[in-house]
């Protein structure tokens, strides 16, 4: 009588098919996590373009005094509360960079998170052809940057 | 004869602890995903609500205060008002004018509305012709006058303040329709919104005190959802013409 073999999947064979499937799944896992982050990042991104408005409105109050209205913000706000109405607006701009003012989580201030390199800047410049406003905004330790620019008179 | 082998115990006992195992990392990250996922949409559904309601909201103080130059029809003397905690919500009631033809002007109001459970949520309601006959939009019968209700903007709104400045960027207090005066100075609007999450996104409850603007101690809340304040700023360019 012949004898018959018969030939399954051996343990080595089995695992190294987990690993293979494990693999897949790790990439599946990244794949979902890298998009949850680009959600997180279009709504940041949304927040400094609505941010940056707020601040050129403010230039559009104050047209005959544009020029003093140059600003430089990385994490910590140095303006004073006192004085003209571009200082008061500056001053204003910096806490609301920041969040401050706002909500407080079990009694402390919510704030942005921020690194050095995330700076905002506003540029005035005044020529024969108007005078236009140009607000630049980093974030993401300053890989990105973002634009807007405005002639505001 | 016909030798039949099967899987020794020790080799279904292995298989069954990896299979355990894999199954158990994947629910797990199934879980983990899900709930980051869930949290993330929440903010981007915040996030769209609060910024989507203050372009609308920009858009009429932008408006607010035009007249036309050839309206003639009644006294000019209202344009825009705040009303502090409007009608028991800590929130308050943002109203602003202007013209729409040479004839009509519009009325529009922004507050917040209870609902049965006490949330709070933000509306918007528009009045045509406001001084001398009154007829509210957004009606099921606009000519009778039938179920009128305001739009709501925000369906999960903890709070909305609103803050005059005048051209020396001071605040300023008392900006009714009593005092013509008080309007003619606003000069710059900021709005606060907070919105809360849909869903309860926290583990354990914690407390959020919403400041917006004000001062501290005013207004709290304890518990599970997400919150997140919204701003905007706007130059009253038609105000500040009157």
């Amino acid at each position: 009588m012949k004898r018959v073999y018969e030939k399954g999947v051996s343990l080595i064979e089995s695992l190294v098919c987990l690993v293979i499937i494990g693999i897949g799944f790790i990439g599946v896992n990244q794949m979902m996590s890298y998009a949850t982050t680009s959600i997180d990042r279009s709504v940041d991104a949304n927040k400094i373009n609505f941010l940056s408005e707020t601040a050129i409105e403010d230039i559009m109050g104050d047209t005959n005094n544009a020029s003093n209205y140059n600003f430089t913000q990385q994490c910590t706000k140095n303006y004073n509360s006192s004085g003209s109405l571009s200082e008061k607006a500056k001053t204003k701009w910096a806490k609301h960079f920041m969040q401050e003012n706002q909500l407080k989580i079990n009694n402390q201030f919510k704030k942005l998170p921020c690194d050095q390199l995330d700076t905002k800047e506003a540029t005035i410049t005044s020529g024969s052809d108007g005078t236009s406003v140009k607000f630049k905004f980093k974030s993401n330790k300053g890989k990105k940057e973002k634009f807007i620019g405005v002639v505001v008179k | 004869m016909k030798k039949l082998k099967g899987f020794s115990l020790i080799e279904t006992l292995v298989a069954m602890v990896i299979g355990a195992i894999s199954i158990a990392a994947i629910s797990y990250s199934y879980i983990y995903f899900n709930s980051s996922y869930q949290k993330i949409m929440d903010k981007a559904k915040m996030s769209k609500a609060g910024r989507s309601s203050l372009q609308t909201i920009s858009k009429d103080l932008r408006n607010a205060g035009y007249k036309n130059m050839n309206y003639t029809r009644s006294t000019w003397d209202r344009w825009i008002e705040k009303i502090d905690a409007h009608n028991g919500t800590k929130g308050d009631k943002l109203r602003i004018w202007y013209n729409i033809s040479t004839q009509d002007r519009i009325e529009i109001s922004y507050y917040l509305e209870k609902n049965t459970s006490g949330e709070t949520y933000l509306v918007r309601e528009v009045i045509e012709n406001p001084v001398v006959s009154p007829m509210k939009r957004n009606c099921e019968r606009f000519d009778t006058q039938k179920n009128c209700a305001p739009i709501t903007i925000i369906e999960n709104a903890t709070d909305f303040q609103v803050f005059f400045n005048d051209k020396d960027g001071n605040r300023l207090n008392n900006v009714n329709i009593s005092s013509t005066e008080n309007q003619s100075k606003v000069h710059t609007a900021e709005i606060y919104i907070t919105v809360r999450s849909p869903n309860e996104l926290l583990k354990n409850p914690i407390t959020f005190e919403m400041l917006n603007g004000g001062t501290a101690g005013q207004f709290t809340k304890s518990d599970r959802y997400l919150r997140e304040t919204f701003y905007i700023s706007v130059y009253l360019r038609n105000v500040v013409k009157l």
